[in-house]
């Protein structure tokens, strides 16, 4: 059904594939950009980038590594003001989602010459500033930060979680190239692709779904139900491209559709217990899904499909897909948990029973509850994650 | 002309059911115990506004877990604004919720998004005590309970002037 009014934006340009990485100059370049920021957590990866800029009338004007997990806003606010004195012009960010997130921070900041990240915080409040040409370089198939809208800030003096939206965040390119997710762990292969079948599960079935979207999460969640087993046990090149690929769609749905009850509640615990995102998500999907079951079975039951294939699809009778659905994808988890070492439990997480009631009351006001199909109250909240302690 | 007709007739109405949900607020944050308990998660000072692409913008700050209106001058912790009043005009009208509004990109959000979910949940208070269940079993995701008084909230509704909000 076509809803009565939607809007989907998909900016970002895709260089997909072998020997992407040294493209990232003529991309730079065709923007205009001299002197870009280079942010990193790889361990080497910044080398290939900056050789390909020799002869070419480019520098690096900064290069940042070591970026913090969840984006701090001291260190947004400190690269933003080590970007201007340095005179950069453009970011490059290589990493995984706290790098990508660090550097929409960052762009935001530069775009708008502001000195403080969280000025700017809010829901499509931000008018587009100066040009800065943004690309993204993901070192994990997960998070989807490369194609979205949405970066997610942590403001540590308060222990929250900042959601920041805004179409501009969109990064001008996304840079998929085989090298970059070689040396990914399996533990981070699985829990990262995890957060991007949640990503597209959750896009295909909250209040904001179009068919624009699902067309992005059901392709993303054909590619991750057929390759994110392989990544984590017997990972090829192309088993590693098609999640990065599946990763960038399932961003693009989300970006569009925004996220659920498995996001709400994953944000409260990195925000008060600094669990790893992809892990609680991990842990918490299919015990929103059977939360949400009444409210989305139709909607599961038609995932069935580009997960399992039409064979379990076909062989399913139709009033029992949304529950099939479930237990594959339980079934996926208990695959990733034995080659993995995927943690399956909240208690896994670091996450302690007395937290538990801090973390129900910081979800119930997280922005992606608003979007879940089906009202959850602080109680339901409690209950979920009883059960996934 | 027609077309220009209509949104002014939006514009006035409009005006008038922005002042009429300012003063609900107000008055519920005396009443309900939904509102008082929502208001406890802001910090006393707070001042959110709402602009819905009529002249006037809705502006109300936090004390002592209360609603009061606030000047224009008062800047916004969180500011909330229609991009149009074609999108605003269902939502004070009734005919839509606030969640679609958001559902549907219709809004900006300045702040804390934490705050707007807060913002948002009273807004559907006051919209379960303004409009009849039949109305919002069509257009409300989520209806709210009620924990106060109808009687009270309606006194101080009709009765209050203006001033005793500020």
């Amino acid at each position: 059904m076509i809803p009565e009014y939607y809007e989907f934006q998909n900016k970002t340009k895709i260089l997909s594939g072998k020997n992407a990485l040294e493209n990232i100059a003529f991309e730079l370049l065709a923007r205009g950009a001299k002197a870009p920021a280079i942010l990193t957590n790889s361990r080497g990866l910044e080398n290939i980038v900056t050789s390909s800029f020799e002869g070419k009338g480019l520098a690096a004007g900064l290069i940042r590594k070591n970026i913090p997990a969840d984006a701090p806003v001291k260190t947004i606010n400190q690269i933003a003001a080590d970007f201007k004195n340095n005179g950069c012009d453009s970011i490059v960010a290589i990493g995984g989602g706290s790098v990508i997130d660090t550097a929409k921070g960052l762009y935001l900041m530069a775009a708008h010459e502001s000195d403080d990240v969280l000025k700017l915080s809010g829901s499509e409040c931000v008018k587009a500033g100066k040009n800065i040409p943004f690309i993204a370089v993901p070192t994990t198939s997960g998070a989807g930060s490369e194609a979205t809208l949405a970066a997610v800030i942590a403001d540590e003096e308060n222990g929250k979680k900042l959601a920041f939206l805004s179409y501009s965040l969109v990064p001008d390119v996304a840079v998929l190239d085989v090298k970059t997710t070689k040396s990914l762990p399996p533990k981070l292969a699985a829990s990262t692709g995890m957060d991007a079948l949640t990503h597209a599960i959750e896009a295909y079935t909250c209040l904001q779904k179009n068919p624009l979207s699902d067309a992005y999460a059901t392709a993303a969640i054909s590619l991750i139900g057929e390759n994110l087993p392989l990544v984590v046990q017997n990972p090829t090149d192309d088993a590693r491209l098609a999640m990065a690929n599946a990763s960038l769609m399932a961003g693009v749905a989300f970006s569009n559709s925004m996220v659920g009850i498995v996001h709400a509640v994953a944000h409260a615990c990195g925000g008060i217990c600094k669990t790893p995102h992809a892990n609680a998500v991990a842990v918490l999907l299919t015990r929103c899904m059977e939360f949400n079951l009444d409210v989305c079975g139709e909607l599961y039951a038609e995932l069935l499909l580009p997960f399992s294939g039409p064979e379990i699809y076909a062989s399913t009778p139709a009033p029992k897909r949304a529950v099939r659905f479930i237990t594959e994808t339980q079934a996926l988890l208990q695959v990733l948990h034995r080659r993995g070492r995927l943690p399956l439990k909240l208690s896994e997480c670091g996450i302690t029973a007395e937290k538990l009631p801090r973390i129900a009351a910081a979800a119930i006001n997280d922005g992606a509850i608003l979007l879940n199909r089906k009202e959850a109250t602080e109680e339901d909240i409690m209950e979920i994650l009883i059960k996934a302690m | 002309m027609r077309q220009d007709k209509f949104r002014r007739i939006k514009y006035i109405t409009g005006k008038k059911l922005l002042s009429i949900i300012q003063k609900s607020l107000c008055a519920l944050s005396r009443t309900d115990k939904g509102v008082i308990l929502e208001l406890g998660g802001f910090p006393d000072g707070f001042t959110f506004s709402l602009d819905a692409g009529v002249s006037d913008v809705m502006r109300l700050t936090v004390r002592e877990n209360r609603l009061v209106t606030s000047g224009a001058d008062d800047c916004a912790d969180l500011a909330v604004a229609f991009k149009d009043i074609t999108g605003a005009f269902p939502v004070l009208l009734g005919t839509k919720s606030i969640e679609s509004a958001f559902i549907e990109h219709r809004v900006t959000v300045s702040g804390g998004i934490d705050y707007a979910v807060s913002f948002v949940r009273i807004i559907n208070i006051a919209r379960a005590y303004l409009l009849p269940k039949r109305v919002l079993i069509k257009t409300d995701m989520r209806i709210p309970d009620k924990k106060g008084s109808v009687f009270a909230f309606y006194k101080n509704l009709i009765f209050l002037k203006e001033e005793a909000f500020r």
